[in-house]
């Protein structure tokens, strides 16, 4: 597993290489100050290897917005079910984020369960995964404090390292070398200059986030934490859940037309008022106090509970575009004071 | 060789009023043509501005809106309700670059089928002119 | 001033019968402020107000329908827009709350030393009677909008159309607009409706469309030009253009001063009159 080396100019070269076989996406910078967006290539815009979270989170490439999951046609007294395939063909993804690729894992815990989400466990399988060393992007990002090595993170099946004009590219798995050998004729040896700026990388992801510590269940935090003045504050927009890489909760509906029609997949949120509702009309968790409460109780606590781990990259997505200004760290923080004060 | 295109034009008729002048123009011989896709409504009123816009988005190539004359509604002034929100509408699609061919309201009494043909078969022609619609472009396809 | 709010807002606090006062906090990394509920005479002293008191707090006022006390409440002219807006609407009772004007000279942009967009042509309501007020409440005279700001009016409609499919295509459909705009307040939005559904999943132009075509056209009459909507969307969708727009559309064709800027004045599309002009194609009525 020798690292070779790939440079920035020949970028676009290497992504029309992968393009013969596979669908490739990559970070793509649209209009200036607006966030990356993983596309797939060819797409408007600059592709752009860089440490800068991408709007939507690398989950949304396995688990998308809307999906049509099957289709159905009415023949007489028939009916005819057909199921989409979710990939047309094998996938990469170029530079993804250490962050967005641990929340890859956390997901698989739920979606991978026996019986495993068809979907999603077949996008996992016919995706390879380039990893971005990252160097942190600001202040909001913490994953170091959860758990993830930003430089070396675990899960991808090759890493891209920055090191002067281009980043040292190895593989880490079977599928991670196949493709840097596809690569071959547009890499090349890195030079010894390349290899030590590649191992002296720093990040600046924060340690000390209150998320450091977390995997615990939260026991009494139904009841002592200040859910009423976190609601106080919230407009429930659920831009947090939009945003997480770690969010996966979904709805289905049908869309009919005469004898045709389809079934979609869609994300859903449980910040939003009629997540809970039943067909009757009733609605266990109406006030947005109780709402906030689930959020943030499951990816803190019963996921702890369940799994061993917060299911939290530290990304800071959430802090960084909550209209509110309130991210999962402060609700940390909260659930830890509360429980201080009552203990 | 792609077949020549045909408008599909959706427009909603007033019980009262201009249903019954669409009546009356087939009374007359006038033949609906097959572009038009007429609902009958109690009261011109009752369209919602969503339906109109559901309509324009996905792809209709034009919608009208058909009632009393003002002064002359059934309900006395639903119609006038009508008039507001079409002059809001109007503004809105012309802000949203839709040609004002595609959304049209007019009045037409029960009395009124040559009008009621007239204004058919003129709207057809317009939108003919201007061709197919083109927000409905991504209806129904997947965006990735 | 700020002294003066968290006065006003320590007395408030301490008479009986008070829920909470709405106010802004500065954020704990010190960069910027965030909304503040506060319910203690005791946390008067969190409150603050400068350039970066971007939140429209009138948003958070349908909330209180249904519960009992009085909410006081701090408002720049915008916001006041707003709240009178929400008066008329019968969203909350003007008894009920005890509004401080802010008078605000303009709100910092992105790079924190600019002028927000969303101030340029900034109106006040006119005649609203505040129960207390920081200063004057007057309006700033602020520059207008730059010329590079997309100017739609100078398109052509295949331009303009190009340009919102474009713009609105980056939505996402996550919703915050409608959850952060203060005239989106019904407890059950068309959006979302089962029986029957308006609007698809689907992640198309054709659905981001319908679903701004017609948010808009909901607050045609009511948008208060507050921009909470642009500040949510974590997209950077130019959401203020549509909107904006439109409100002018209405404004001119029907002579309206503004949404809440004449007490009382009742938006457009809730009234009609015999003589209303008629829409295209005009002629004969």
């Amino acid at each position: 597993m020798t690292a070779r080396y790939l440079d920035g100019a020949r970028l676009a070269e290497a992504c029309a290489v992968l393009g013969r076989n596979l669908d490739v996406f990559a970070p793509v910078l649209g209009r200036p100050g607006d966030a990356p967006r993983l596309e797939r290539l060819p797409a408007a815009g600059t592709v752009t290897i860089a440490p800068r979270k991408p709007l939507l989170p690398l989950k949304s490439l396995f688990l998308p917005d809307c999906e049509v999951i099957l289709t159905f046609r009415r023949r007489g007294n028939e009916t005819v079910v057909t199921e989409r395939p979710p990939v047309e063909r094998d996938r990469v993804v170029l530079g993804a984020l250490p962050c967005d690729v641990a929340a890859l894992a956390l997901v698989d815990r739920v979606m991978l369960q026996d019986p495993p989400d068809p979907s999603w466990r077949e996008r996992r399988a016919r995706t390879a995964i380039i990893a971005l060393a990252c160097t942190g992007e600001d202040e909001g990002c913490c994953c170091a404090s959860v758990g993830v090595d930003p430089l070396r993170p675990k899960g991808a099946d090759a890493l891209l390292s920055p090191a002067g004009d281009g980043w040292l590219i190895e593989g880490a798995t079977d599928k991670g070398e196949r493709i840097v050998d596809a690569l071959d004729g547009v890499l090349r040896k890195p030079t010894a200059v390349e290899i030590e700026a590649a191992r002296v990388l720093i990040s600046s992801s924060r340690k000390d986030s209150p998320l450091a510590g977390c995997e615990r269940a939260w026991a009494d935090a139904w009841d002592t934490a200040p859910w009423q003045d976190l609601a106080a504050r919230c407009l429930g927009c659920g831009v947090c859940a939009a945003l997480c890489p770690t969010c996966h909760c979904f709805e289905i509906q049908d869309e009919r037309r005469g004898n045709d029609g389809v079934r979609l997949r869609a994300w859903d949120t449980c910040a939003a008022k009629q997540y809970a509702r039943m067909a009757s009309g009733e609605n266990p968790r109406s006030r947005l106090e109780t709402r906030l409460r689930q959020r943030f109780l499951h990816k803190l606590s019963y996921s702890a509970e369940r799994y061993g781990s917060i299911a939290c990259v530290g990304c800071g997505r959430c802090a960084a575009h909550c209209p509110g200004s309130t991210g999962i760290e402060e609700v940390a923080r909260l659930l830890a004071r509360a429980e201080a004060d009552h203990g | 060789m792609t077949a020549p295109f045909e408008p599909r034009i959706l427009v909603f008729a007033c019980n009262w009023c201009s249903y019954a002048g669409a009546d009356m123009a087939g009374v007359s011989r006038f033949q609906m043509p097959p572009n038009c896709r007429v609902v009958r409504v109690m009261c011109s009123a009752r369209v919602k501005p969503e339906q109109i816009l559901a309509a324009l988005t996905r792809g209709i190539d034009a919608v009208v809106v058909l009632g009393c004359h003002p002064g002359d509604c059934h309900y006395t002034e639903g119609n006038y309700h009508t008039r507001r929100r079409a002059l809001v509408l109007d503004a809105l699609l012309a802000t949203l670059g839709v040609e004002k061919e595609r959304f049209q309201v007019r009045w037409i009494s029960a009395a009124e089928g040559a009008k009621f043909a007239a204004a058919i078969r003129e709207v057809i022609e317009a939108v003919r002119d201007l061709g197919p619609n083109p927000l409905g472009r991504s209806h129904g396809t997947q965006a990735s | 001033m700020e002294r003066r709010l968290r006065e006003i807002a320590r007395e408030l606090l301490a008479r009986p019968g008070t829920l909470c006062f709405l106010g802004w906090e500065a954020l704990p990394n010190g960069r910027g402020t965030r909304p503040v509920e506060i319910r203690g005479a005791d946390r008067a002293d969190l409150l603050v107000w400068n350039r970066t008191c971007h939140a429209n707090l009138a948003a958070y006022l349908p909330r209180f329908r249904g519960s009992q006390g009085s909410v006081g409440i701090a408002v720049k002219g915008c916001d006041a827009r707003a709240l009178s807006e929400l008066v008329r609407a019968r969203q909350i009772e003007r008894e009920r709350l005890f509004v401080v004007g802010v008078p605000c000279a303009g709100l910092a942009g992105p790079d924190g030393a600019s002028l927000a967009l969303r101030c340029h042509g900034c109106r006040y309501p006119e005649g609203f009677v505040y129960d207390a007020t920081l200063g004057p409440m007057v309006a700033p005279d602020l520059p207008p909008r730059p010329v590079e700001d997309p100017n739609i009016d100078a398109m052509t409609p295949d331009e303009r159309r190009r340009w919102f499919e474009e713009e609105l295509g980056r939505c996402i459909r996550c919703d915050a607009c409608r959850k952060a705009c203060y005239g989106c307040f019904c407890p059950e939005c068309v959006f979302e409706a089962s029986r029957p559904r308006w609007i698809s999943r689907r992640d198309t132009v054709a659905e981001k469309l319908f679903y701004h075509a017609v948010r808009a056209y909901h607050l045609a009459g009511r948008c208060v030009g507050c921009d909470e909507c642009g500040r949510a969307c974590p997209a950077g969708v130019r959401l203020d253009v549509l909107n904006r727009a439109l409100a002018r559309h209405v404004e001119e064709l029907f002579a309206f001063a503004g949404a809440g800027v004449i007490e009382g004045a009742v938006p457009p599309l809730l009234a009609f009159t015999p003589d209303d002009p008629e829409p295209y194609p005009g002629g004969e009525p």
